[in-house]
């Protein structure tokens, strides 16, 4: 039972760490990336290559899957938001989702269809706790999860940067008159949500199979992940992932694992019929 | 007993009160100007009346209803309507087309006459098309019927969202700066129309900065500043009310 | 498009005309009845994306839907095509009002990703539920449409089976359109706020479009199920959503005109571009985002901006 609830609070944590970076470019730029399932791939394929290709050591290879990503991020966002953020946000959302064909296509040309793993920063080792043994990758995945929450609370209250970003998220004319470069903020916004999706890639590769089409899966957890914590909200990802992570683990033990995705959507219909703001979040009907 | 009736009615954002504990009462039949400085919660109360936003503490009674709660097309099927600040166009509707939405109404059940072609369903568009046309002459927007609404000059823009509002046969019409950006004639067509609409009938809430026009078409005028009423009375009285003027001059918009 | 009337009688003959050069060659054949079987699924994806403009990425799990419930009772239950059509597209149309009610609910974005979560779990079962819909394995042998004593199996008669179809489908969508409804749909992409301050409840429009939507888009399915006699999971995939998408972008949204063209067009491309094998995707993909970025009003903007006299490019329409 322990081992369940570790297992499924890993999963969450994941789920957590890739719907934050989601929410910060939603924060940002008021529309969803879809191609941010994929930028969470690409960043696992490059840890995966620098272990297996490479040869490199477990923190190098994530060293290189984050600055790696945060480069296509960069490109990511000049490519894909730079030339349509003037228009609609149901522009850049469809034009995010050629991106994300486009990032899948080419993850499938260059690392191959075939799912990799690696056994990660800890092998196999595994923990005694109790009565149960645990993976000490699942604890690394919590642990390195909370320390990156913690962080970026720091970096958007304390640092001046952090709350130049915030400005921008809030309302960006009101930055720009308080002197704030908006578009220097929303690109580092994207790299950041690119860095952060990296770490989750990285992380969730000795839980996960890593594959081109991993992306899909990973952007509808975050999402729903999102709802149950509110959306827009970055304390409600870490709950919401976590709840979601915790549910699914158990429904998939106790009912089905076929069915566990079938579950977490239900419950994603329950929660906007029931309590559409989520935890902690705004309202989510339209706004005036 | 008055058509629309305001009672303690607030609305804040934040920690900021737009509307605060504001008692207003518009009487059936009247023009009533409502005007104040910028940011003095003139056009959050006509979102609060319309339903655009929910109140934060208070109530709004329309004809003895309470309009509290109720969604913006039932507030607009009890008859008010109402035009905005920054018009709001249809995009890839004609003129005419923007009149029709505000006239149908729309039952579910009658979608299946529609789809089957029904000689009822194609009786009932003409009889829509009609009465639009109807409207359209009133605004002076019967030449552009067939024009896209989004190609209308600013001023011709708010005159169509007259027409639209004209369009539900309201007991009460909601104006929020209708004369902004308009030119000199639209301007006096713009009076003549508030005239026409309340000889017909209708009562009138019009918040405008143009002061000539509401002193001009108003018979009465309620003044507001941070979202509380602070002078209400004839034209005449308000312009010479001290607290009228602190208001205005001590942030330098004036009633010019 | 001065005379829409004009363009859609060309249209029409030139659709029921285009089979017939190639009557002995089973493969352009087969490529034709696909392509009036995706303007189907386009002019449904039209009413919801074009009309109401949002975005919805669900329109896989009506087309399946459609497909394995024509198939199940065509196969089990042994009623006539012509039931089993309709059985299809109400069973479609019901779900799509089932997920109507909670999608929209919720902001733009959101409803996207509500309709994407939809696909998917429609995906699931039909892998998951084996007894019923055997999984990977498939539905084997779905018969050929018989209408009385007339099996349709020729892959010319289902082409002017699925025109009939498609024809219908386009009458009553333009219809839709024409009418209060579609004005109120199009007054909801506009300003949901105006259109409800006008007397619009925009929920139950919007829950009009969707069910209709869904009504169409599970006639494709069944059509499709009839047509291929093998349907699986793997058909009814997030990758049919996008490109129904795509189509109605590509075409223009809004016009169901454009979305023929883009469904034909979408249809063909993959096979004409077929030596660039894997490259195709990378390329599909980079296509969405040239075709926002560069021609967000689709073929038909293009056409109406050249159709107009030079010089007659009238204000507001330069404004994106």
């Amino acid at each position: 039972m322990l081992q369940l609830v570790v297992n499924g609070l890993a999963i969450g944590a994941i789920y957590a760490l890739v719907s934050c970076g989601f929410v910060w470019v939603y924060n940002a730029v008021g529309a969803v990336n879809f191609a941010h399932g994929e930028l969470v791939m690409v960043g696992a394929f490059l840890g995966v290559s620098g272990s297996l290709a490479l040869g490199l050591p477990p923190a190098a290879a994530l060293l290189l899957a984050v600055l790696g990503s945060a480069a296509l991020g960069w490109l990511f966002q000049r490519t894909a938001y730079y030339p349509v953020r003037t228009r609609p946000a149901i522009t850049f959302i469809i034009v995010s989702i050629g991106m994300s064909i486009l990032l899948r296509n080419s993850a499938l040309v260059l690392w191959g269809p075939d799912p990799l793993s690696l056994p990660g920063f800890m092998g196999r080792t595994m923990v005694r706790l109790g009565a149960s043994s645990i993976s000490a990758n699942h604890l690394l995945i919590i642990g390195a999860t909370l320390a990156t929450f913690g962080l970026q609370h720091l970096f958007f209250a304390r640092t001046r940067l952090g709350r130049q970003m915030e400005a921008t998220a809030q309302d960006q004319e009101a930055a720009r008159l308080m002197g704030i470069q908006v578009s220097r903020m929303i690109a580092l916004t994207f790299v950041m949500s690119a860095a952060i999706a990296a770490l989750a890639g990285y992380l969730v590769v000795p839980v996960i199979f890593v594959s081109a089409d991993m992306g899909l899966f990973v952007i509808l957890k975050a999402f729903i992940a999102m709802v149950i914590g509110g959306f827009g909200s970055i304390p409600g990802t870490l709950v919401g992932g976590i709840f979601l992570g915790v549910l699914e683990v158990l429904t998939a033990f106790y009912i089905s694992s076929h069915y566990k995705d079938v579950f977490a959507f239900l419950l994603l219909i329950l929660i906007l019929l029931l309590r559409p703001e989520g935890f902690f979040g705004e309202k989510v009907g339209e706004k005036a | 007993m008055s058509l629309l009736e305001a009672a303690a009615l607030s609305k804040h954002f934040g920690g900021l009160a737009a509307v605060d504990r504001l008692d207003l009462r518009v009487e059936a039949g009247e023009i009533r100007g409502l005007i104040g400085p910028n940011g003095s919660g003139k056009t959050t109360f006509l979102n609060l009346v319309s339903g655009v936003l929910p109140p934060s503490s208070g109530r709004v009674v329309f004809r003895g209803q309470c309009l509290v709660g109720r969604p913006p097309h039932a507030i607009a099927r009890m008859g008010i309507a109402r035009t905005y600040q920054v018009p709001r166009i249809f995009r890839g509707l004609t003129v005419l087309e923007h009149v029709l939405v505000a006239r149908a109404t729309y039952q579910p059940l009658s979608l299946v006459p529609i789809l089957l072609g029904t000689r009822g369903a194609r009786q009932e568009e003409a009889r829509l098309r009609a009465e639009a046309e109807e409207i359209l002459q009133l605004v002076r927007l019967w030449d552009a019927r067939d024009q896209p609404g989004e190609i209308l000059p600013h001023g011709l823009k708010r005159l169509l969202e007259v027409g639209r509002a004209l369009a539900l046969a309201p007991v009460l019409v909601l104006l929020d700066e209708p004369a902004a950006g308009m030119i000199e004639r639209e301007v006096l067509l713009l009076m003549r129309l508030i005239q026409k609409i309340r000889s017909q009938g209708a009562t009138v809430l019009l918040v405008e900065h143009n002061m000539p026009l509401v002193m001009s078409v108003a018979d009465r005028v309620t003044v507001l500043d941070f979202g509380r009423k602070i002078a209400e009375g004839s034209p005449e009285e308000v312009q010479r009310d001290p607290a009228v003027l602190e208001a205005y001059l001590g942030r330098g918009d004036g009633p010019a | 498009m001065r005379s829409p009337r004009l363009v859609w009688s060309v249209t029409a003959a030139l659709a029921l005309l285009l089979p017939l050069p190639f009557a002995r060659s089973d493969y352009v054949l087969f490529l034709l009845v696909m392509c009036a079987n995706h303007a189907l699924l386009a002019v449904s994806l039209n009413v919801v994306f074009g009309y109401l403009g949002l975005i919805a990425l669900g329109h896989a799990g009506f087309y399946g839907i459609g497909a394995y419930v024509s198939a199940a009772l065509t196969m089990w239950a042994g009623l006539p095509f012509a039931l089993a059509l309709l059985g299809a597209a109400l069973a479609a149309a019901l779900s799509g009002l089932a997920l109507a009610i909670p999608a929209l609910r919720v902001r733009g974005h959101y409803f996207v990703l509500i309709t994407l979560g939809f696909g998917e779990i429609v995906r699931l079962i039909l892998l998951n539920w084996k007894s019923v819909t055997r999984g990977t394995d498939g539905v084997v042998g779905v018969p050929a449409p018989a209408f009385g004593p007339l099996t349709i199996s020729s892959k010319m008669g289902f082409y002017y089976l699925t025109l009939l179809v498609a024809v219908l489908a386009i009458l009553l969508t333009e219809r839709l359109r024409r009418s209060k409804f579609g004005r109120a749909l199009i007054a909801i992409r506009g300003s949901e706020m105006a259109a409800a301050t006008s007397g619009v409840d925009p929920a139950l429009a919007k829950l009009l479009a969707f069910t209709f939507s869904a009504w169409i888009a599970g006639s494709a399915g069944s059509l499709y199920a009839h047509f291929y006699t093998f349907i699986s999971p793997e058909v009814f995939t997030i990758d049919i959503s996008v490109a129904a998408l795509l189509m109605v972008l590509l075409g223009g949204a809004g016009s169901n005109l454009g979305a023929v063209v883009g469904a034909g067009l979408l249809t063909l491309l993959p096979e004409a571009l077929r030596f660039l094998k894997e490259l195709y995707l990378i390329l599909y993909g980079a296509g969405i985002v040239l075709v926002m970025v560069f021609m967000p009003d689709g073929l038909v903007g293009i056409a109406r901006r050249l159709g107009r006299p030079r010089g007659a490019v009238r204000a507001g329409e330069a404004v994106p």
